[in-house]
């Protein structure tokens, strides 16, 4: 009854009228805002744990941080560009994995069962346990932080691909049996249109994870080597070795900015492809 | 044109939980007879039996585990059988057009009318090119984004891309839903007048399109077997 009342009530219309939703989904920009605002709110997370009272020691305040970017920005700035640069080469490797395995699976219709299952498994792995393993065979640092970028970034775009191409289409599939169009035209005219045109769906996801992964090789990296010269997750290695909490946090933030941005560009290129007026 | 006799003896598709049967569909078109159009309530089966004469259709059904399909047909004296279609061994030319069509929607209104000629590898000069789309009005929006076309429009641009290649058969499934009456009337009678040499294959939910085409009508019927399975066939004439 008490549901019942607030659903036909006053006091539902009200709530409906105050709801955040609709203003959300009629402006991409107050969206957007509001994703700013949180990743802004996730840095603050050290100064709400420190008004708690949760581990003083390490806590440093905005000021301090700004001091030791500005006291040595080219090295925070080379880390940066260590990281994203490498970062954009897992990204073109899973790219060209996840194209190529996916289009071959749903060209040939068979194998994804098994290799799905084993990407699916490697996947899931921890994958600071992929990256002791790789880092025990591999001698080259900077391979190896590729290698565990791609660990993290293929499989969406492989699983977007295999799905996108053998996807029940009636439009397509009505053409094709018109045409009488063999596997290959129908490939070569509607599946990969379909797929490189929808690519930015699956990078949402994996530009992300791959900067991930390759921040989680850095840092592995940085433990091996002790040093700080291999981007932001041997920065932050280094740093929480030696108790530098104010560069911990330099890196912490630089990294949050790289997943986050990198995200956020390949969701709004969504969007606005979704958003697109005239499109049906 | 002799003609052309469809005889679907049986189809049958889908899991055991849900299985369509088809049975005892069969007609006869013989020249000047143009059209035939199925009547039927939705999920009888309209659109599945004139599927049936397309290969792709049938291989993909054929991974079903209650699959039987068996007919013969004949166009011009040509025959052509379940084991022909599924088999992929092409003796007539069939066109398709379903109700809610496949376009590239970055491509022009002239691009997506045209493109099967690329894909087929076919060639057909610009100004035949322009004639053919003022035929079916789409002139004045030859260089128009196709993506900015009404769903009557869209539809009458799928029926002239299905067209323009010219089939044996063209399947017509429920194309003019989208137009009013007036508008689907006038196209339907430019395309019997226009293509002469095509026998078209139509379902449609509107009484006055199945009029229009002026062909025979079959409709359909739920049976019941001995066995309480039930099935699809046509009503007696």
């Amino acid at each position: 009854m008490g549901i019942g009342l607030l659903r036909n009530g006053k006091l539902w219309s009200l709530l409906k009228k105050i709801s955040p939703k609709p203003i959300f989904r009629k402006s991409r920009g107050i969206h957007l805002a509001v994703k700013f605002i949180g990743f802004f709110g996730f840095l603050s997370i050290p100064h709400i744990l420190n008004k708690l009272g949760a581990n003083p020691e390490i806590f440093r305040t905005w000021e301090q941080i700004a001091k030791e970017f500005w006291t040595n920005p080219g090295h925070h700035l080379f880390s940066l560009w260590t990281t994203f640069h490498l970062g954009v080469i897992s990204i073109f490797i899973s790219l060209a994995i996840g194209l190529f395995f996916g289009i071959l699976f749903a060209f040939f219709d068979r194998w994804i069962g098994p290799f799905e299952t084993v990407a699916k498994f490697i996947w899931s792995i921890p994958l600071i346990v992929v990256a002791v393993y790789l880092n025990i065979f591999l001698a080259n640092t900077t391979l190896y932080i590729i290698i565990t970028g791609v660990f993290l970034g293929y499989f969406p775009i492989l699983s977007f691909t295999y799905k996108k191409a053998i996807e029940e289409n009636e439009g397509i599939i009505s053409l094709v049996s018109s045409f009488n169009l063999s596997k290959i035209a129908e490939f070569r005219f509607f599946r990969l249109r379909e797929i490189f045109g929808n690519l930015a769906v699956p990078l949402a996801i994996s530009v992300p994870l791959a900067y991930i992964g390759v921040t989680m090789g850095e840092f592995t990296v940085g433990r091996v080597a002790g040093s700080d010269d291999c981007g932001l997750g041997s920065d932050f290695q280094f740093a929480m070795q030696y108790s530098k909490f104010e560069k911990v946090y330099v890196a912490i933030i630089l990294m949050v900015f790289l997943v986050f941005i990198s995200g956020v560009i390949f969701d709004e290129i969504v969007k606005l492809k979704e958003n697109r007026p005239n499109r049906r | 044109m002799t003609g052309f006799k469809f005889d679907l003896k049986e189809l049958t598709i889908g899991d055991k939980k849900h299985t369509l049967t088809i049975e005892g569909i069969h007609f006869c078109l013989n020249s000047p007879e143009r059209s035939i159009a199925l009547l039927g309530d939705s999920g009888m089966g309209k659109t599945t039996i004139f599927r049936s004469l397309l290969s792709k259709y049938v291989q993909k059904w054929s991974l079903h585990s209650s699959f039987r399909f068996d007919c013969v047909h004949k166009l011009n004296d040509r025959e052509f059988s379940a084991e022909d279609i599924q088999n992929d061994r092409r003796i007539v030319k069939i066109g398709f057009a379903t109700q809610f069509p496949y376009f590239f929607e970055s491509q022009t209104v002239f691009e997506n009318v045209f493109a099967p000629l690329k894909w087929k590898k076919l060639k057909l000069d610009r100004k035949n090119k322009e004639e053919y789309l003022k035929k079916f009005g789409l002139d004045t929006l030859t260089q128009k984004s196709i993506s900015i076309l009404s769903g009557g429009q869209r539809q009458l641009a799928n029926i002239a891309r299905m067209l323009v290649v010219k089939p044996q058969l063209a399947i017509i499934d429920e194309c003019f839903s989208s137009m009013d009456e007036k508008m689907a009337y006038e196209k339907i009678k430019f395309i019997l007048d226009y293509f002469n040499d095509i026998i078209f294959l139509v379902t449609s939910h509107r009484q006055s399109d199945v009029e229009a085409f002026g062909g025979k009508v079959i409709r359909l019927k739920k049976e019941q077997h001995r066995s309480g399975k039930f099935y699809v066939t046509q009503e007696d004439a």
